[in-house]
């Protein structure tokens, strides 16, 4: 429309009519052509892109938000791999043979554990145990009747206690272990026992015993 | 080896301790790195990386087949090392809302088995300033190369969770470095 108006304007100021006539025949045909039988293809051409691009969108989806995040990850793996470019590795270390170690230790741990042997220690297996033992009850049997004792004002009492130790070192044998165990139930009071123990059973115990 | 045949010897009473020590020769140095970056001092990676065996040991009869083995192994160890941090916070009078991991700075300043250079050293600095969680998500990405689903697994958090963490994680540790420079 535009090429047109031109051409008139200059057919009034040149009257160049002829010219414009042969220009406007020209511009009314079309120049171009198409290969053969391009239109009676063309329909079916394009139904098979439109299902081509159908295709294409079903198999080729990305998860919601995707583009949202790319970026993101993006920068993100720039970042990592800077980082990793300035520092390579941790620096942590292992002593020697560690993991080696390690294994061996833990199947260690799981395997079932045999049962220990139990030793069975004959406490008096020997005779010297036997009066050591014995000497040991002795002594602590005659610590608490000689408080009890001395408590009562009874004439024992008077005795210093290396003497009785001496004593019973010298002269005590297992029986007097036996004998002051019956007597001396740790569960009964210091009381009670001396109401069991006279001081005469003592005296006579001592008395009999050369 | 594959796990599932591993898990199939295990089930057999016969080749129950061969089974063992195959899955222990597999996952062993994988298991100890994890808990070491996260406990920082080898002896207490070494405590708890026994603990965590023996607890397979324990419970691998039981585990579900439908989960893969190595994320039941590594959620196991995260579980070893989450409470073990939690305690350690607790000895060392650190509130457990405390986010920062800072209280590990003198274990790693005082480990006999640290050998970084200065770089190595910086990196490990930096990652101690992260929260205890958003640490264990940058080593197991950074250093372990897990995928985000198969962390999702371990640390059932969900995908995105993890990768905003991590994002986070890494543009802490770009600035750290950036402003010790």
């Amino acid at each position: 429309m535009y090429q047109r108006c031109k051409m008139k304007e200059k057919e009034d100021k040149f009257g160049q009519k002829k010219a414009f006539l042969l220009d406007n025949e020209t511009l009314s045909g079309n120049p171009f052509s198409v290969p053969k039988g391009y239109f009676e293809g063309l329909e079916a051409k394009t139904l098979f892109h439109i299902r081509l691009d159908k295709l294409e969108n079903v198999g080729l989806k990305v998860p919601n938000g995707y583009f949202e995040q790319l970026e993101d990850d993006v920068l993100c793996r720039v970042r990592e791999e800077k980082l990793k470019q300035l520092v390579s590795g941790d620096g942590f270390e292992v002593p020697q043979g560690y993991f080696e170690t390690l294994q061996n230790q833990i199947l260690e741990e799981i395997s079932p554990q045999k049962p220990k042997e139990t030793i069975i220690r004959k406490l008096f297996g020997s005779a010297g145990m036997k009066y050591a033992a014995a000497a040991c009850v002795l002594f602590a049997s005659v610590f608490m009747i000689k408080d009890t004792l001395l408590q009562q004002g009874n004439p024992l009492a008077d005795i210093p206690e290396q003497e009785l130790i001496q004593y019973l070192q010298l002269f005590g044998n297992t029986q007097d272990g036996m004998i002051l165990i019956e007597h001396a139930n740790l569960d009964r009071s210091l009381s009670e026992l001396d109401a069991e123990i006279s001081s005469n059973d003592i005296e006579w115990y001592l008395d009999n015993t050369w | 080896m594959e796990d599932a045949s591993i898990l199939k010897k295990f089930a057999v009473p016969e080749t129950r301790e061969e089974a063992f020590t195959l899955l222990l020769k597999k996952y062993q140095q994988k298991l100890y790195w994890h808990i070491r970056r996260l406990v920082i001092d080898h002896d207490d990676a070494d405590d708890i990386v026994q603990d965590v065996f023996i607890k397979i040991w324990k419970n691998l009869d039981k585990f579900r087949e439908d989960a893969q083995l190595y994320t039941w192994l590594y959620r196991i160890a995260t579980n070893e090392c989450i409470t073990f941090l939690n305690k350690k916070k607790q000895r060392n009078q650190v509130s457990l809302e405390d986010e920062n991991s800072a209280y590990l700075a003198d274990t790693l300043k005082d480990s006999s088995h640290f050998n970084g250079n200065r770089a190595q050293q910086k990196l490990q600095e930096a990652i101690l300033t992260l929260p205890d969680k958003q640490r264990l998500v940058f080593n197991m990405k950074y250093f372990e190369d897990l995928k985000y689903d198969e962390m999702s697994t371990i640390l059932g958090t969900s995908v995105g969770a993890l990768k905003a963490s991590y994002h986070l994680a890494v543009k802490k540790i770009e600035q750290y470095f950036h402003d010790t420079d």
